[in-house]
């Protein structure tokens, strides 16, 4: 079959400019848009910290640090599953199940470490859960994680009864005292996390075959990929990380309730395509998604410090994520 | 072959699975006239009815953009931001005349403006969607300081109150937009140029469908729809507020989508979104009748729509084995 | 009485970017007139055709039909009477054959499933008399096979009164039968009356059918003139801009170098079967050797050999792999016995489009060699293969979209060689390659089998299965007609084979349009 006719005619059955050669990086594909994201975040910044003698302050950052990791682990997982071509509507659930579970752990009296198991390992069940759906049996991403997203939601009040948990031991909470050198920990461990994935993504067997499911599941399942485990994979390893997402939610707020992790989902999805990754899959890069998600947090935190109202900051981070993927558009070519 | 009614159309397997879906609530139907008989009552009947009314109203909207190959997580802002609108305006003193069209045009407005994301700046659509609904719910949310407003103008208050034996005109409404937009969608060549679109873009475009053209529909449409929807919901719940229908459009698209629709577009049909509207309502009033927990109707949503997925894909396998395609992922 | 073309091209030029697509192109077709429009990829062939059917614009020069020229857009070019059947057919695939039909926006406000129906009928039968499709109305398109589908995409561009058609490639993916249907039914066409453009890289069909060569080259007309006057170094050379040489041409070359004497077993099947498709098949691979599979679509070998890797499931019979029995599941447990399946939509279900050419080449090297699931090195190999195999392209991290058809089966080709694959089942290699490319796949395939792989290669060209087997098997309604050396047969037999299910000498065929 001739290639040329089909390969860059997209959605709309326009035609990329056929001699406009295009480089691309061996992971991400769309080098520029994080780097223009950053940029006007900098510009931001430059402007807020003008502006706000509060914003360049030690305590303003370690602030914004917390919530900042907390929101980038998820986005992290929502990388991987995005890059996999799929969505996951359901992390938000996801988060508020593991709180639950952790404030029911704490509320039994049980030790720190074990607690964190237990938290984990029900981010990792419901991620399973859904991985086996997408992955094994091959149901649409988009309607398996809407149904498990209220299935979730509801098995999360269903442990919790509808309450909010507190009385956490100091142990567990001292994920958000502990600092390291003036960093909050529960930021270094999402450090952490992000150059383990960023390793994942790019050197292993298993980041090579989520992009490729990702850029043509076919062609995947036709090479000899193990596709099923790989979606499955991509599913549960988000589910971990909303487990930990929890466990940081939990310390920072010394109390846990079903619907903790709610508004934390589409943060997630913005910040990865802010940083400039296709929402169709097959590219994904952490520093993308790192700038897509200190992009989001910073804006508004700086919002606030200019003392915009914050009902309006959502209106405002709304819009910088549609300019954003607008301007990703163009700079790709997606227009005649 | 004779059509009974503009709700069905020719083909052999073309409802397949709305069969499926009649059938499921046939089981439900059976299994709540011995569990709960109380279900089958006429004041019952009117409130299952009148709680499925707003439901259904915008998803027929939410109907055209799927079929579209679209989806909007914006739907629960626009109705949210149309109520708002509609209520306080009408506090205001203006009367149901000026009022309404009002509110009809800002659901336009904020489909267009959806509808121009996605067709002018190729923003894919559940990005475009779920920017705007931040930026509505924002907005609006700025504009209601977060109150409530619970005194709605009398007008309005009337349109919501049930009559006709524990009816209200939501039903109506429902009763009368969903024959007609089945008509629109099955009828006219408008209507299939949404499937069509949605079915296969790039055919569409080379057969001179311009992409403007249905996704325009499609968005501005579900914009409206919701404000209509919108009337009755304020009008049903007595008062608005800012965080009114969060969420809301997830359980429009899993009306949708139980009611067969492919969320890739280019297949679905009003009488399969009724059916998947009636079943999640009827399983909701179920819950409430047998006097189960909150938690345990998301649960069973959660259940049911997960079923109803893998009922549709179980069924997209066996056609493709049936007609021995050759195999693919 | 002067009468104007059907179709007047004049002075074509469009730029995409700096770059120009076509450059003042000029051509003309009469009534009644089949034109070949020919080119390697990238000459601007697409472009071309974008133009006539609207969807693209061109920045100067202007179109003209029976000397009206034509404003642009698709409508236009429809009422004009130009109908444009593209290679992916861009038809409906979930609505019903009469939908795609005679669905069309026709400018009225209403639509009605039976007045389609009705419309689709009266289009099929004036067009056609009988026709397949007449069954099958109401059946979705995605049902339906390959062949099918473009008859209902012909079935659509007629039924608005076209005077000019054109078809892009409509033979690359139809077999011997199939072809021949459509080119008999494109002459009956153009005899009366309807102008065809006929955009192919395949020059046996072109031969037969072309009153007129219009070849391109980076843009510009090449070459335009009757078969008669043009040799095939002359196309060559109009087509490449250099002496290649025409590999088509060689068909009595005697292929491979592969050695006699005991060549080893790798793939045997015995006696397998499915039910519909194929029925107590045996053959066997062996390496070193290049089989060729070949027959008619509906003999049943695609099906065959995709079981053979796995797709699907041998109801009886077995297979066995380097003599050990075995059961395979799908193509990764076909690659843990270094069984690989090329399929034939390369960018459909091979490549991945978007990623760059190295990590195209990637493939499943590191399933071989990589330590604990790290990549490391593998990238650096994928890249150092891309020279190695040839691949023009823009450097290791182009996206792989941007190679031509040629580069990128080269591509996967590449991927599977380094991988290390000594059992492949490649399916019609050089489907939509240029002939240049063609060759150098041939050469390679060679390779290796010459240094120890086994290769089945199912091809519906004549010319490439004559050329590149050392051994031609042929399936004829399921059943495998024939399985012998290359040289004990020849064309005629072979066609006789694959039509009529046995090699008789007396039923010979004439070879299609002169000899080649």
């Amino acid at each position: 079959m001739n290639s040329s006719s089909l390969a860059t005619v997209d959605k709309f059955g326009n035609a990329a400019p056929r001699f406009k050669k295009r480089m691309m990086g061996l992971r991400q594909s769309e080098n520029l848009q994080p780097g223009i994201v950053m940029l006007l975040v900098l510009f931001f910044c430059i402007y807020a910290g003008y502006r706000s003698g509060d914003f360049w302050s030690a305590l303003n950052w370690q602030l914004l640090a917390q919530p900042l990791a907390e929101a980038g682990l998820v986005s992290l997982g929502m990388m991987f599953v995005i890059a996999s071509g799929g969505i996951d509507l359901s992390a938000g659930a996801i988060i508020g199940v593991a709180a639950v579970t952790a404030g029911v752990a704490a509320h039994r009296n049980l030790p720190v470490p074990a607690i964190e198991a237990a938290t984990l390992a029900a981010g990792l069940l419901c991620g399973a859960f859904n991985g086996i759906l997408i992955g094994v049996f091959r149901l649409s991403s988009i309607l398996v994680t809407l149904g498990s997203m209220i299935l979730f939601s509801g098995i999360a009040l269903a442990i919790s009864d509808g309450n909010s948990f507190a009385g956490f031991p100091d142990g567990l909470l001292w994920w958000n005292d502990a600092a390291l050198l003036g960093i909050p920990l529960g930021f270094l461990l999402f450090l952490a996390t992000a150059a383990v994935a960023a390793v994942l993504l790019r050197y292993t067997l298993w980041g090579h075959y989520v992009i490729a499911v990702g850029s043509n599941r076919l062609a995947a399942r036709y090479s000899g990929y193990p596709v099923a485990l790989t979606v499955f994979g991509v599913y549960t390893f988000e589910g971990l990380l909303c487990g930990m997402t929890g466990i940081l939610l939990v310390a920072r707020l010394a109390s846990a309730r079903a619907d903790l992790g709610q508004g934390l989902m589409l943060m997630a999805v913005a910040a990865v395509v802010l940083g400039g990754a296709p929402i169709a899959g097959g590219s994904a890069s952490v520093i993308a998604t790192l700038a897509g998600v200190a992009a989001f947090y910073i804006v508004q935190d700086g919002l606030l410090l200019l003392d915009v109202p914050p009902f309006v900051q959502r209106a405002l981070t709304s819009v910088l994520l549609l300019v954003a993927v607008a301007v990703g558009n163009l700079l790709r070519g997606n227009r005649r | 072959m004779k059509s009974p009614g503009s709700l069905v159309r020719f083909g052999e397997d073309f409802y397949r699975h709305e069969m499926k879906l009649a059938a499921l609530l046939l089981v439900l139907g059976m299994a709540l006239a011995v569990a709960a008989p109380r279900f089958f009552s006429s004041a019952n009947l009117a409130l299952l009815a009148r709680s499925m009314g707003v439901l259904l109203i915008v998803s027929v909207g939410m109907l055209n953009v799927i079929l579209s190959g679209g989806i909007d997580v914006s739907a629960g802002a626009i109705l949210a931001v149309v109520s708002v609108v509609l209520v306080r305006l009408g506090n205001h003193g203006l009367s149901a005349s000026t009022v309404l069209p009002l509110g009809l045009l800002t659901g336009a407005a904020l489909g267009a403006v959806n509808a121009a994301l996605i067709a002018e700046l190729r923003i894919p659509p559940i990005v475009a969607t779920l920017g705007t609904a931040g930026l509505f719910r924002g907005l609006l949310l700025e504009w209601t300081q977060g109150e409530w407003e619970s005194s709605i103008p009398a007008w309005l208050n009337a349109v919501g109150s049930p009559r006709w034996g524990g009816l209200d005109a939501s039903v109506l409404a429902a009763a009368l937009l969903m024959p007609a937009a089945a008509g629109v969608l099955h009828r006219t060549q408008i209507g299939r140029s949404l499937f069509r679109f949605g079915d296969s873009p790039v055919a569409a475009a080379r057969t001179g469908i311009s992409p403007r053209q249905p996704i325009y529909l499609a968005y501005v449409s579900l914009g409206i729809l919701t404000a209509i929807g919108a009337v009755f919901y304020a009008a049903q719940l007595g008062a608005v507020q800012g965080n009114a229908a969060n969420g809301y459009e997830l359980t429009v698209i899993a009306a949708v989508v139980l009611g067969g629709a492919d969320i890739l577009g280019g297949r679905g049909s009003l009488l399969g979104t009724f059916l998947g509207v009636l079943l999640l309502c009827s399983l909701e009033q179920a819950l409430v009748l047998l006097h189960v927990a909150t938690f345990w109707q998301n649960i069973a949503t959660g259940a049911v729509v997960l079923l109803g997925v893998i009922l549709s894909t179980t069924e997209r396998l066996r056609r493709r084995l049936l007609f021995q395609q050759s195999p693919s992922a | 009485m002067p009468s104007c073309a059907l179709l007047e091209i004049n002075a074509i030029w469009k730029y995409y970017g700096g770059t120009a697509a076509l450059r003042d192109v000029s051509a003309t077709l009469q009534t009644g007139q089949i034109l070949a429009l020919m080119g390697h990829n990238g000459a601007g062939k697409s472009t071309l055709v974008k133009i006539l059917a609207g969807s693209a614009r061109q920045d100067s020069g202007e179109i003209r039909v029976e000397g009206k020229v034509l404003p642009g857009g698709v409508r236009d070019a429809r009422t004009a009477g130009i109908a444009v059947i593209y290679q992916d057919l861009s038809l409906f695939p979930k609505l019903t054959v009469a939908e795609n039909i005679a669905g069309e926006p026709t400018g009225r406000l209403s639509y009605s499933f039976r007045a389609a129906k009705r419309a689709a009928t009266a289009s099929l039968e004036r067009v056609e008399g009988h026709s397949p499709l007449l069954a099958c109305l109401d059946r979705k398109v995605e049902e339906l096979p390959l062949a099918m589908r473009q008859r209902v995409a012909i079935a659509r561009a007629l039924s608005y009164d076209s005077r000019i058609l054109i078809l892009d490639e409509p033979t690359a993916a139809l077999s011997f039968e199939d072809t021949d249907h459509l080119l008999a039914y494109l002459r009956k066409l153009a005899s009366g009356g309807v102008g065809v453009l006929f955009v192919s890289h395949r020059l046996s069909d072109v031969r037969r059918i072309a009153d007129r060569y219009l070849i391109l080259r980076d843009g510009t007309v090449a070459l335009s003139a009757a078969p008669a006057e043009v040799s095939g170094n002359a196309l060559a050379r109009a087509m490449f801009g250099e002496a290649k040489e025409n590999a088509a041409v060689n068909a009595t070359r005697v292929a491979g170098q592969t050695q006699s004497g005991a060549s080893q077993d790798v793939l045997t099947v015995r006696n397998v079967t499915r039910q519909g498709e194929f029925s107590n098949v045996s053959m066997t691979l062996r390496a070193g050797e290049i089989a060729v599979l070949t027959g008619l679509t509906g003999s049943g070998r695609t099906e065959f050999a995709e079981a053979l890797v796995g797709l699907r499931r041998f109801e009886r019979g077995d297979l066995q792999i380097s003599g050990k029995p075995l059961s395979l599941s799908g193509p990764r447990s076909a690659m843990r016995h270094g069984l690989v399946y090329v399929p034939e939509d390369r960018l459909r279900s091979g490549l991945f489009a978007r990623r760059s050419a190295a990590e195209n080449l990637l493939g499943a090297t590191e399933h071989l060699r990589a330590r604990w699931g790290f990549l490391g090195k593998e990238i650096e190999r994928a890249a150092a293969g891309i020279s190695d195999f040839g691949i023009r392209c823009q450097g290791p991290d182009s996206a792989l979209e941007t190679l031509s058809g040629g580069n990128q089966q080269k591509a996967l080709l590449a991927r599977w060689h380094m991988a290390g694959a000594h059992v492949l089942v490649l399916d019609e290699p050089t489907a939509g390659v240029d002939i240049s490319a063609k060759a150098e796949i041939h050469k390679r395939l060679r390779e290796w089998a010459a240094a120890g792989a086994a290769l089945l290669v199912i091809s519906s060209e004549t010319d490439e299965v004559l050329d590149l087997a050392d051994r031609i098997l042929a399936f004829h309604a399921g059943t495998l007609v024939l399985d012998c050396p290359r040289g004990e047969i020849n064309r005629e037999q072979l066609m006789a084979a694959m039509l009529h299910g046995a090699p008789q000498a007396e039923q010979v065929l004439a070879p299609p349009g002169g000899e080649t």
